[in-house]
């Protein structure tokens, strides 16, 4: 491949980029909605059509649920595999009242499209696709390309993960990029190094076993709610640490290196108070905003089941209370070994006319650890430097994308995980956007990453 | 007088079983609207029967069920005793629970079962039957007034309205609640205290991947102030919450050692498998003269199935207080407030809001009156023991109505037993209970007369 050439080809094409990604903007490939099950399968045709077109072999992967999009180009032999994840599927639109144009007609104002899927993620992918396009033209990939774009990213189906799992042997490959990440500050590209894995859970505490009159047992009979507040309470305090006994044991620090770059992502208390519409942080104070952010673990409650709660005044003691509560997890905390501590010591919390049991809702998400030190991180780092100018930021997130481990377990090799949108983009939210110079960006960064990639 | 009264008594039982049994087939539910007419027909029933014995009697109408009120004047210069009770009852559901229908009372093993049979018909038939009793004996021995009200189940407006407006004209020297419970004479109640506490954060829904860690969670603050409320050991941290407090008399301490009442039978009834508490009190005490709080329930977040990992923007919990004598609803909740306030973590704020009219006041029922010496006298000749002073841990409204508005010598005491299951299916009344507390309401009356 000329590098020069593609990316001319790239510039002189952006209008014609534009219009191919409108296209797929325009089909509601909603996945967690069933009558949209036909558009997804049409936006993973769209792709599959738009690889065939510029000679790349590609193909649907069925399964139960939406199909993902497997497409290869091996016409580098001796050259390394790159293997680029993103995803064609959307979030509903709703609250659809509050989209300035609808969520379905890519409409663009100031610089900026906006649409369903606009940086989550078609925008990510999309800049994929034409920059394979353009390597096509030019002389072909410098490094072979395996492309996996699933349908089920935002409803967690079983597909991709499946089919990784299934496939593995036959996947072999030398770098893999998760494409579905993003800016966090304007003009700065940034690579995710590290992701909170997170064990969701259910602790119940039962105490009478009929629902009692506060009236009558008021004073005599243990009440799981009052015993739940002891629980919660006991299980983070007020300063916001942990007290589940061994839950920092495995605790990585950041390097030196990530804690630096941090200093210089410009995320203030102030811009995060803001973003919340709250008048005070919490947590442990000690750490930075940022390492709390993303390298702490956290607990929290989502939500107390049980008991009385509509309107008015009932005056029962309940036979049990039952609380959603989880826990994110950082490298090198073991989701097994934290679920354990965390159901004792729950347990042990419990008074004495009360008995408390836990549950793990759905299988733990382990926390993943992306590295800063292999080459394709580096080749990552190189290439956006050259695209923006400005040195990449290692930077992680407080989340989770569960499909990272499945790529990680399955190929068993470093990941490299970013994303083109600015910050803004409003993913999940009315009047989602992308930045169509960030688009374009995104392009010529997989032209450059190609490239750094063969060096 | 009396022993003619006594005699007819024993001699009618079957027609007072009749009668009994005429009242209970009238589904009275005040709650539910298909029963209006119900209500109105037992009414007018009790009407026509006070008529029917020589009383004045009728309707007092109000917005809601009327309440039936009957007097009898007949001794001048003599003292007015007054009776209440209610004649609606609960809904009778869960139906398929009954073993014989709620509406046909149907008699096993010495019981009346049947919807209301101690809740509350068997309870103001049994002073019925003791007045006509006296009425063909000759006139009672001293004035009677009968104010049996429609709603008390559903808390209506009618007879506290009546109450209110009128209790000037319904002074009288002693009243009867006829809804207690069988040998247990009432020296107080608690009142409550029903407050909503709410906890704000984000201003809205936040990711807790994104924002864990750093934002504050209003579920988890809200853990902090519940805790901080009532400690594992049973002691309400509010400040100056027990200042009030005042400790139950010897003479109540004394009959509560002998009340029959165990840790294991609450065990049973509870189906814990331990008591909490404070520790360093009495059953009934706890129970009864200390104050108490508890969550209800909380509100917010989510609580469906799955998962969603959501920093919810607010939490809301319903926490109620039982109060006794003397404390304040409205000092408590000024200081439950400022403790809350405290206890908020820095990005959170809090909202104590109280529910209904501000909560009521513990309640002490003056236990020194000669009232209840006649009282406990006329169980004795009926029952054969006198009864014991208990408190209730909850509140009787219409107890408080009569103590605020009405100039009267209280007692509460009554005819059923904790086991005959009130508000719940197969509610029953043993029939003895019934007969013997007819004939304790005559002696009652003549008791009250000689004082």
């Amino acid at each position: 491949m000329n590098l020069d050439q593609a990316l001319e080809l790239a510039r002189e094409s952006r209008p014609q980029a534009e219009a191919d990604y409108f296209d797929h903007l325009r089909i509601p490939s909603i996945s967690a909605l069933s009558r949209h099950a036909g558009d997804c399968r049409r936006a993973a045709e769209n792709l599959i059509n738009h690889f065939r077109r510029m000679g790349i072999e590609s193909s649907l992967v069925e399964g139960d649920g939406h199909p993902t999009v497997r497409a290869e180009w091996m016409g580098a032999p001796g050259k390394p595999i790159l293997t680029v994840y993103g995803h064609y599927d959307v979030q509903p639109p709703d609250p659809v009242e509050l989209w300035e144009s609808p969520p379905f007609e890519p409409t663009v104002r100031n610089g900026k499209v906006y649409a369903r899927g606009a940086s989550d993620s078609k925008g990510n992918h999309f800049a994929c696709v034409k920059a394979a396009e353009y390597a096509m033209a030019s002389g072909g990939p410098p490094i072979n390309l395996r492309f996996l774009f699933e349908g089920e990213e935002e409803g967690g189906g079983n597909v991709l993960p499946g089919f990784l799992k299934r496939e593995a042997s036959h996947l072999d490959t030398d770098y893999v990029l998760i494409d579905d990440g993003g800016f966090l500050t304007a003009g700065h590209p940034n690579l995710i190094v590290g992701l909170r894995g997170i064990i969701y859970t259910e602790v119940e505490v039962r105490g009478p076993s009929v629902d009692l009159h506060s009236g009558a047992y008021g004073g005599i009979a243990p009440n799981p709610f009052n015993t739940m507040g002891h629980v919660i309470a006991g299980l983070k305090g007020r300063d916001g640490h942990i007290n589940v006994p061994g839950f920092y044991d495995d605790v990585q620090k950041p390097t030196a290196e990530e804690m630096a770059t941090w200093e210089s992502l410009a995320i203030t208390e102030k811009t995060l108070l803001e973003q919340m519409g709250v008048t005070a942080i919490e947590g442990e104070l000690e750490y930075g905003l940022l390492e709390r952010r993303w390298a702490r673990p956290t607990l929290d409650v989502h939500g107390i089941r049980g008991g009385f709660t509509d309107e008015g005044s009932k005056t029962v003691i309940p036979a049990v209370a039952t609380a959603k509560v989880s826990m994110r997890l950082v490298p090198n905390q073991d989701p097994n070994q934290i679920y354990e501590a965390f159901a004792r010591y729950c347990e042990s919390l419990a008074t004495p006319g009360t008995k408390v049991k836990v549950r793990q809702i759905g299988p733990p998400s382990p926390p993943v650890s992306a590295g800063v030190d292999h080459k394709g991180a580096r080749a990552a780092a190189a290439a956006f430097e050259k695209v923006w100018g400005v040195p990449v930021s290692y930077t992680r997130t407080g989340g989770s994308i569960p499909v990272s481990i499945d790529f990680q377990k399955a190929l068993g090799k470093p990941l490299v995980i970013t994303g083109f949108g600015g910050p803004g983009g409003a993913a999940h939210s009315p009047n989602e956007n992308m930045d169509l110079e960030y688009f374009h960006r995104g392009t010529e960064f997989m032209l450059r990453y190609f490239d750094e990639l063969a060096k | 007088m009396i022993e003619k009264a006594l005699a007819l008594a024993r001699a009618g039982r079957a027609q007072a079983e009749k009668d009994f049994i005429e009242e209970l087939s009238i589904p009275s539910v005040s709650s539910l609207s298909e029963h209006r007419a119900d209500c109105r027909r037992n009414a007018q029933w009790l009407v026509e029967r006070f008529l029917r014995m020589g009383m004045g009697a009728h309707l007092v109408e109000g917005d809601g069920y009327p309440t039936v009120e009957a007097q009898w004047m007949g001794r001048p210069g003599a003292p007015l005793f007054t009776i209440y009770g209610h004649y609606d009852v609960q809904p009778s559901d869960p139906l398929e629970e009954w073993k014989s229908p709620p509406f046909l009372p149907d008699v096993r093993e010495g019981f009346i079962y049947a919807r209301g049979a101690s809740d509350n018909k068997g309870q103001h038939m049994a002073c019925l039957k003791a007045m006509e009793h006296w009425m063909a004996a000759g006139g009672p021995p001293l004035n009677i007034r009968f104010l049996i009200e429609g709603e008390e189940e559903g808390g209506g407006p009618v007879l506290p309205g009546l109450l209110a407006r009128e209790g000037d004209r319904l002074k009288s020297d002693y009243t009867f609640i006829a809804d207690g419970t069988l040998l247990q004479l009432l020296t107080g109640l608690r009142g409550v205290l029903y407050t909503e506490i709410e906890v704000t954060g984000p201003a809205k829904d936040l990711h807790s991947g994104g924002f864990g860690g750093f934002s504050p969670n209003p579920f988890n603050t809200l853990a902090h102030i519940l805790s901080a409320l009532k400690a594992r050991d049973g002691k309400i941290g509010i400040p100056h919450f027990y200042d009030a407090v005042l400790p139950p008399s010897a003479e109540e301490l004394g009959s509560w050692k002998e009340f029959p009442i165990t840790e294991e039978m609450i065990l049973r009834m509870t189906g814990a498998p331990a008591l909490e508490g404070e520790l360093d009190y009495s059953l009934p005490e706890r129970g009864w003269a200390r104050p108490t709080l508890d969550v209800h329930g909380i509100m917010g977040g989510f609580t469906g199935e799955g998962t969603k990992t959501v920093i919810p923007a607010r939490a809301t919990a319903k926490v109620s207080m039982r109060l006794v004598p003397d404390q304040d609803p409205q000092t408590i909740l000024a200081n439950l407030r400022d403790f809350v306030a405290e206890l908020a973590t820095p990005g959170t704020r809090t909202k104590v809001t109280a529910l209904g009219e501000g909560g009521g006041r513990g309640l002490l029922i003056d236990s020194s009156h000669a009232g209840i010496g006649a009282a406990s006298r006329a169980f004795e000749k009926s029952f054969g023991r006198p009864p014991f002073l208990v408190r209730a841990g909850y509140s009787i409204p219409v107890v408080a109505d009569f103590a605020k508005h009405v100039d009267t010598r209280l007692f509460v005491t009554g005819f059923g037993t904790e086991e005959d299951g009130a508000h719940s299916p197969n509610e029953r009344l043993g029939l003895e209970n019934f007969h013997l507390g007819t004939e304790m309401v005559i002696h009652l009356m003549q008791e009250l007369s000689e004082i």
